[in-house]
């Protein structure tokens, strides 16, 4: 049994929050450029243009996506689901991969400076085409399934369009690929946060039919409240999370999958209005710190996510193993 | 005024199991049986009635959700319209609950989760329960107990209606819908003969 008093939970929060926080300092101070804190530098380009819209928007892509990933799990009731079990990443790929290759086979000319666009199109467009076989599809397990083909579709174009490209044209692909919050912008940032606002409202005004929905799908109707209506809300509001991050840092893997079993861990409530914090600040600590790491060493943000991300889940699991199930 | 409960007609093609019932009229404080033999489409029924009635239900049955994961006083707090602390504390301490309060419903045993979800259609309080074997996993003295659970509910004006495979409880119902290849006879609870049915 979990420790639950009042300060013990103010505790808890207040040292999650401060952990956020502390990084965000750190991530601001240090970029390629070295460490700087002199006067002249919170004026300075480096700050407004890089430093700044890269620190927020690995704070919020990592909200984005422990709680894109959080719904997923609560949605498809599997511990294992992620923001990209419904193909939405893999349709962004697909987005890019034609403007930056196929492209040329096309129209003799590629567009990489369309990647932003296309990697939208393709995620809106696998959400659309999920939205219009929902009618259909009642069964959450073959949605789940349907979305897993999807994605496999789309990354068998994607393949075909490597083999057809140019060589001098792949590695946009591949960059894009391995992730990165540096490419981004202010307005960029901004959008983002629109997006999370929207969500959050939705969220937070269904928040009493999603906890019932998680009880099963029985005794959701028992209370009123219909299972359909609940999942079309999770993967509307998980869906344009996913695609709206992927477009603008590339899939970033890791967070959604493991941010929620990390904020459960140090987190006793699981009702969403009390849950959703949780994730969000431990999305927020786990993509702030691994794009702190990926600055040091200079490496791609996905090699750093799951190099630390999975030993460290698979220690924490070892740990607790005990107090979870006991 | 006892204006009683209607309880829809069934007519359910082969979807999730065939079944014909011809509906039926309830009086407030009125419990029914639904008894026959494994297979014959008791919880068919009660599913099919539960899909049908679109309103606030009491559900309880021994179907056990994958990976929920929620904490016993959460289960209790959303089950409740308008929920305050005291009724909580009170439907926690009187299921027995209030020390795994703290504890994730899935390390919950089998008969601790049936009371738990006893527990929650009390705190949902509707006017309608259907339940599916309430009283499996349930011990010798939980079994006890379920009966003035049930009996407070009815004296409430409630409507219980609950599929079993205990003679007593059948007895002690109002009617008894004995269920037999996708239709529904109802019989009187109090004299039925089970011997009568045999092994056919």
């Amino acid at each position: 049994m979990q420790n639950i008093s009042p300060s013990n939970i103010f505790i808890r929060l207040s040292t999650s929050v401060l952990a956020v926080l502390l990084l965000l300092v750190l991530s601001l101070l240090y970029g390629s450029a070295g460490w700087s804190w002199e006067l002249e530098y919170w004026s300075s380009a480096i700050f407004w243009e890089l430093r700044l819209p890269r620190s927020l928007m690995a704070l919020l892509s990592g909200a984005g996506l422990a709680l894109a990933g959080y719904w997923m799990q609560l949605l498809f009731k599997n511990p294992l689901a992620s923001p990209s079990v419904l193909g939405v990443t893999n349709g962004a790929s697909l987005g890019v991969a034609f403007v930056t290759m196929a492209a040329q086979q096309i129209w003799g000319y590629n567009f990489p400076e369309l990647t932003l666009l296309a990697a939208f199109a393709g995620a809106m467009a696998v959400l659309f085409l999920l939205a219009l076989v929902r009618v259909r599809l009642n069964n959450l397990t073959s949605l789940l399934i349907f979305g897993v083909m999807l994605g496999h579709l789309a990354g068998a174009l994607e393949t075909i369009f490597q083999r057809a490209a140019a060589r001098n044209d792949l590695p946009n692909l591949i960059y894009w690929s391995m992730g990165s919050f540096s490419k981004v912008s202010m307005p960029q940032v901004i959008w983002l946060l629109l997006c999370l606002v929207v969500v959050i409202i939705i969220v937070a005004r269904k928040h009493r039919s999603i906890d019932v929905f998680s009880l099963g799908e029985r005794i959701a109707v028992s209370m009123s409240v219909s299972p359909n209506g609940v999942s079309n809300v999770l993967i509307f509001c998980a869906g344009l999370l996913t695609a709206v991050i992927t477009a603008f840092c590339g899939p970033i893997a890791f967070i959604g999958l493991a941010a929620p079993h990390l904020a459960k861990l140090w987190w006793p409530y699981r009702t969403q209005l009390r849950l959703i914090p949780a994730v969000a600040i431990t999305g927020m600590f786990i993509a702030l710190f691994c794009d702190v790491v990926a600055r040091f060493m200079d490496l791609p943000i996905n090699a750093i996510t799951s190099l630390i991300g999975a030993p460290w889940v698979m220690w924490w699991l070892y740990q607790n193993k005990t107090q979870r199930h006991g | 005024m006892d204006r009683g409960i209607q309880i829809p007609a069934i007519q359910q093609p082969v979807i999730e199991g065939a079944m014909e019932f011809a509906g039926a009229h309830l009086h407030r404080g009125e419990s029914v049986a639904i008894a026959g033999r494994n297979g014959a489409g008791k919880t068919v029924l009660l599913k099919a009635l539960l899909y049908k009635m679109k309103k606030n239900i009491g559900w309880v049955s021994n179907y056990r959700e994958p990976f929920l994961d929620m904490r016993v006083q959460e289960v209790i707090e959303i089950a409740q319209m308008n929920q305050t602390l005291i009724k909580t504390e009170h439907i926690l301490k009187s299921f027995s609950l209030i020390n795994l309060r703290n504890h994730g419903v899935n390390v919950l045993s089998d008969g601790e989760f049936m009371r738990l979800m006893l527990a929650r259609v009390t705190a949902q309080d509707p006017e309608v329960f259907l339940l599916d074997e309430p009283d499996a996993h349930l011990d010798f003295y939980y079994k006890q107990e379920l009966k003035s659970i049930v009996q407070d509910w009815l004296n409430n004006g409630k409507v219980v209606i609950y599929s079993t495979h205990d003679e007593q409880w059948v007895r002690s119902a109002g009617q008894l819908w004995w269920v037999e290849n996708g239709r529904v006879n109802k019989e009187e609870a109090a004299h039925f003969e089970f011997r009568k049915i045999g092994n056919r």
